[in-house]
C-alpha cells in the first residue's frame, strides 16, 4: 500500500438546476441566481409541493430504451465534462465511484408494480438480479470507457461526499491511479412523494413562491433539486506523468453516523463534529488551519442550527470567524448530488479566490452566529476548505480541499 | 468465535501508536460474524452446517419456487429494538450484528462508539417498504402517506438503524451495488481500521427478497441454472488490537489483505474477450491480496468463492478460467450450497473461511457418498487437514473483482 499517497482533483463536471456545466452552474452561484421553480415533468396535482429544481435543457433518454435512470443520464453528462481533458488510454483504468439517495427510482416504481417491461443497455435487457443501482454505474462507465474498478454508495444525503470518500481510499490505497467520484438523483414520482410527505421543504403559502433561506432566523425549510456532480480525482504520480493541471489537492475524508435517531438531529452537533474532526485526521491538517467551510446548510430549523453547533464544537471561538456559505438557497437540495456539487464550488473557490453566496438571507438567527457569506459573493484566499454534508438516518460525510 | 486465544494482546503491548489516523498501519482480526440466513442462525448453527458437511450439500436449504426463504424468528431474541417497523432487510441485518458482536467477545465492554462504525451492502435496498410506500400513496395519495414509512425506504436506511441500535458513531459506509457490494463494504472497513480511522467495525451485507423480487429473481437464475436465489445477512466483527485488548474479545483469523480490480467493461452476457478480462481481474484481485499479505500461493490452504457457480455463464466461467493454477486447492463456495444471498455472498464467506483457520481442517463430511450431485467443487483433491494456514476469499461480478486473505493466529 502506498503511504502518505497525495490525492489530487483534476476536473470537475456538473449538471444541476443551475447550469448544464460547471462553468454555467459556477457563474449562476456567483450571480445568486436561483434555479427552484415549478416541477413541470410530471402532474403534482394533489401535492402539497410542487417547487424544485429541475435541470432545464435536458431531455433524458428513454429510460426504458436506454438502460439508465434519468439521474444516471445527468452523471453521464457531467463525467464527460470532467473527462475532457484525461486522454482515452488512460480510462481503460479509470474508476468510477458514484452516489445516489435513490438511483434508479423510476424503474424500481415499473418493477414493483409490474407494469414495465425490463430496461434495455447497450448490451440487451437488464437483469434485476445484476442490481438496479449498478446499472447506473455500468451505463455512466460505458458512456466513457471507463474499465477500472466500478462501484455505488448510498449515504442519503451525505452521498456524494461519501462517494469522494471512497475514491480517495482507493487512490491512496493503490487500488485506483485516476477514479471519478461524484452523485446523483433526479426528480422522479415516487420519491417525490416520500419527501412530500417527511414535511421538510419550504412550504408553499398561496401566492407565495417557496424560498430555502439557509442559516436565516426566519427558515422553514428546504427544496429539493436534481443533477450530478464528478470529480476526476487521481494520485500526485499519474496526475504529473500526464502533465495534468491539479486543482485542488483531496487531502482527507471522513463518513460516520449520528447513531442517534432516523429522521432527528442530535441538537449537540456531536456526530457532525466528529466527521469534521475525522477528515481532519485522515488530512493530517489541524482545525486552526481551515478558512472556509460550505456547509450543509440546507435551509431547515433544527439541522442549520445544529451545523453551527458543530462548528463551534470543532473550530472554538474561531468558528465566528471562518466564512461560511450555502449554495443551497439557489441550487436547492440536490440529494445524492449535493455534497458533490458543493465539493466542486469548494474547488473552485480555492482556485478563484472568491466564496458563492448564500442568497435569500435576510434575518441573522442566533443560534447561527458565525462569518457567513450572505447575499453576494466574497473575495477571500482560501487554502484549506472544508466541505459538510448530513443526511437522513443520521449519516455524515466531510471532505478536506486544499489549494494545489 | 474462535476457540483458540490469541496472542494479539502480547503483541499488543509491544506495539506503538496511537491507533489514529495517521498513526502505524493497525492490523485487522476477524473477531466475530453474525450468519442470518436459510441453513443457520448464528455461528453455533452455521459452524454445525458447515461441519456436517453443509458445503458439499449435505444439508441443503428448503427451496420452493426456487427461492430459499428465511424462517421466521423473533427480533426479540436479539436485540432490545422498541421499533415497531422495520423492513425484512433491516431485520435480518439487526440480528446479524447483535450476533456478530455477541460471538466476538464475552465481555460487554464496547469500545469508543465514535471509534466504532458500520459498512453494509445491499444490492436491492428496502423493496418491501418502497413497494410498500408506492401503494398507501396510490391508495391514498400523497397527502394521506404516513411520514413514518418513507425513512425505511432508502438505500441506507438498515445502516443508519444498526448504527442507532448498537451505537457505531464512526466510520461509516454503505454500498447499494451489485453483488460484490459486500466485498466492497468488508474491503472498506479493513482500510479504515489499518489506517486508524476506527478501531470496530461491523461489516458485511444484507438482502431481503420482497415478494415481487421472489418472484422475478428465480427466473433470471433458471435460465442459466444454479444455486436457489436466497436471503440473508451476514456481517463481521473487524476489530484491530486496541479494540481486542479493550473488549476482551478472541481474534478467529487475522485479516492480511485485500485487493479489487476491475474487469473493464465487463457486463453479462458478454463475448469470449470479456471473460478473458473478467478472468485476469480474477488472477489479478488474488495476486495483488497475496502480495501485500506477504504471502505465496504455496501459504494457501482453501480458496472460498463468493458467487454463485452454475457452471455455464460467463462470471463461471471466467472464475474457472482464472483459478485454473488452483486446481489443486480445496474450493468452496457457501452460496452455491446455500443459496445466493447477494450482498451478504462475500461476508458468508469469510465467515466460513474464519470457522476453517479456527479450527485448522477442512469441512469435508467423513461420509462423502451423500454429497449431493450437482455442487461444482473439489472435494476429491481436499485433504481433512488444511496444508497452508491462509484461506483467500474471492467474489467477482461483471464489474470487478476483490479477493480477501485470512491467516490463522
Amino acid at each position: 500500500m502506498p503511504a502518505n499517497r497525495r490525492v489530487y482533483v483534476t476536473g470537475l463536471g456538473a449538471v444541476c438546476c443551475l447550469g448544464g456545466s460547471v462553468p454555467q452552474a459556477w457563474q449562476a452561484l456567483l450571480a445568486g441566481k436561483c434555479g427552484l421553480r415549478p416541477i413541470g415533468r410530471f402532474n403534482l396535482e394533489g401535492s402539497p409541493y410542487t417547487y424544485g429544481g429541475e435541470v432545464v435543457g435536458f431531455e433524458p433518454l428513454d429510460a426504458a430504451e436506454c438502460g439508465a435512470s434519468a439521474g444516471a443520464q445527468m452523471a453521464a453528462r457531467a463525467v464527460r465534462e470532467a473527462v475532457a481533458n484525461l486522454p482515452a488510454k488512460a480510462r481503460s483504468q479509470l474508476a468510477v465511484i458514484l452516489s445516489t439517495n435513490f438511483g434508479p427510482s423510476e424503474f424500481l416504481e415499473t418493477f414493483l408494480d409490474g407494469s414495465a417491461p425490463y430496461p434495455r443497455g447497450a448490451g440487451g435487457p437488464r437483469r434485476f438480479c445484476e442490481g438496479p443501482f449498478a446499472w447506473d454505474v455500468e451505463h455512466v462507465a460505458e458512456q466513457i470507457g471507463a474499465g477500472g474498478l466500478r462501484a455505488n454508495v448510498s449515504l442519503s444525503c451525505s452521498s456524494g461526499n461519501a462517494a469522494i470518500a471512497y475514491a480517495l481510499e482507493l487512490v491512496r490505497d493503490g487500488a485506483a491511479e485516476v477514479a471519478l467520484a461524484g452523485g446523483y438523483d433526479s426528480i422522479q414520482k415516487i420519491m417525490w412523494a416520500g419527501l412530500a410527505c417527511m414535511r421538510v421543504m419550504a412550504p408553499e403559502a398561496e401566492g407565495r413562491t417557496p424560498v430555502v433561506r439557509p442559516f436565516d432566523l426566519n427558515r422553514a425549510g428546504t427544496l429539493f433539486s436534481e443533477g450530478a456532480g464528478v470529480l476526476l480525482i487521481e494520485s500526485g504520480e499519474h496526475a504529473q506523468k500526464r502533465g495534468a493541471v491539479p486543482l485542488a489537492e483531496l487531502a482527507g475524508a471522513g463518513s460516520n453516523n449520528n447513531a442517534f435517531h432516523m429522521t432527528h438531529a442530535d441538537k449537540e452537533g456531536v456526530g457532525t463534529a466528529e466527521v469534521i474532526q475525522m477528515a481532519l485526521d485522515d488530512a493530517r491538517i489541524p482545525a486552526d488551519e481551515v478558512d472556509h467551510i460550505n456547509a450543509h446548510g440546507t435551509g431547515t430549523k433544527l439541522n442549520d442550527a445544529v451545523e453551527v453547533r458543530a462548528f463551534k464544537r470543532v473550530f472554538g471561538e474561531r468558528a465566528t470567524h471562518i466564512p461560511v456559505t450555502s449554495i443551497k438557497g439557489g441550487l436547492g437540495h440536490a440529494m445524492g448530488g449535493a455534497s458533490a456539487i458543493e465539493a466542486i464550488t469548494c474547488v473552485l473557490s480555492l482556485r478563484e479566490g472568491v466564496i458563492p453566496p448564500t442568497i435569500n438571507f435576510e434575518t441573522p438567527d442566533p443560534e447561527c452566529e458565525m462569518d457567513l457569506v450572505a447575499n453576494t459573493p466574497r473575495k477571500a484566499q482560501v487554502r484549506t476548505v472544508i466541505n459538510n454534508s448530513a443526511g437522513i438516518g443520521g449519516g455524515n460525510a466531510a471532505i478536506v480541499l486544499r489549494r494545489a | 468465535m474462535g476457540s483458540k486465544k490469541s496472542d494479539i494482546a502480547t503483541e499488543e503491548r509491544e506495539l506503538t501508536g496511537t491507533g489514529q489516523a495517521g498513526g502505524a498501519p493497525r492490523r485487522v482480526f476477524v473477531t466475530g460474524a453474525g450468519p442470518v440466513c436459510p441453513v443457520a442462525l448464528g455461528i453455533a448453527e452455521f459452524s454445525g452446517w458447515l461441519w456436517d458437511g453443509g458445503l458439499c450439500g449435505a444439508r441443503a436449504p428448503e427451496v420452493k419456487d426456487g427461492v430459499a426463504r428465511m424462517p421466521q424468528f423473533d427480533l426479540a431474541d436479539f436485540t432490545q429494538t422498541t421499533r415497531p417497523y422495520v423492513d425484512p432487510n433491516t431485520r435480518f441485518a439487526l440480528a446479524s450484528a447483535a450476533l456478530a458482536l455477541s460471538c466476538s467477545a464475552q465481555s460487554t465492554k464496547a469500545v469508543d462508539p465514535a471509534r466504532s462504525g458500520l459498512c453494509t451492502a445491499t444490492v436491492f435496498g428496502n423493496m418491501t417498504s418502497l413497494g410498500s410506500f408506492q401503494q398507501t400513496v396510490r391508495q391514498k395519495g400523497v397527502r394521506l402517506a404516513s411520514p413514518a414509512l418513507f425513512p425505511h425506504c432508502y438505500a441506507n436506511t438498515t445502516n443508519s438503524l444498526l448504527c442507532i441500535e448498537f451505537d457505531l458513531r464512526g466510520y461509516n459506509q454503505n454500498f447499494c451495488d451489485d453483488a460484490l457490494g459486500g466485498a466492497r463494504s468488508v474491503h472498506s472497513a479493513f482500510h479504515a481500521i489499518k489506517s486508524g480511522l476506527a478501531d470496530l467495525i461491523l461489516a458485511g451485507g444484507v438482502d431481503a427478497l420482497s415478494d415481487r423480487l421472489a418472484e422475478v429473481l428465480p427466473l433470471e437464475r433458471a435460465v442459466e441454472g444454479g444455486p436457489p436465489v436466497s436471503e440473508g445477512a451476514c456481517l463481521l466483527c473487524l476489530e484491530n488490537e486496541f479494540s481486542i485488548l479493550q473488549r476482551e474479545s478472541t481474534a478467529a483469523c487475522e485479516l492480511m489483505s485485500m485487493a479489487s480490480r476491475g474487469t473493464g467493461l465487463v457486463r453479462a452476457p458478454a463475448d469470449e474477450a470479456q471473460q478473458a478480462r473478467l478472468a485476469e481481474a480474477i488472477r489479478g484481485a488474488l495476486s495483488d491480496a497475496l502480495r501485500d499479505a506477504r504471502m505465496w500461493e504455496g501459504d494457501l490452504g482453501a480458496l472460498f468463492v463468493a458467487t454463485p457457480r452454475s457452471g455455464k455463464d460467463l462470471l463461471s466461467q471466467a472464475g474457472t478460467q482464472a483459478l485454473a493454477d488452483f486446481s489443486q486447492l480445496p474450493t468452496f463456495s457457501v452460496c452455491s450450497s446455500a443459496g445466493d444471498t447477494f450482498a451478504a455472498a462475500f461476508p458468508f464467506e469469510c465467515a466460513a473461511a474464519a470457522l476453517l483457520l479456527t479450527e485448522g481442517a477442512l469441512p469435508v463430511p467423513p461420509e462423502l457418498e451423500k454429497v449431493q450431485k450437482g455442487v461444482e467443487m473439489w472435494l476429491e483433491k481436499a485433504s481433512p487437514s488444511m496444508l497452508g494456514d491462509g484461506v483467500v476469499v474471492l467474489g467477482w461480478s461483471a464489474a470487478g473483482a476483490v479477493a480477501a486473505l485470512l491467516k490463522a493466529v
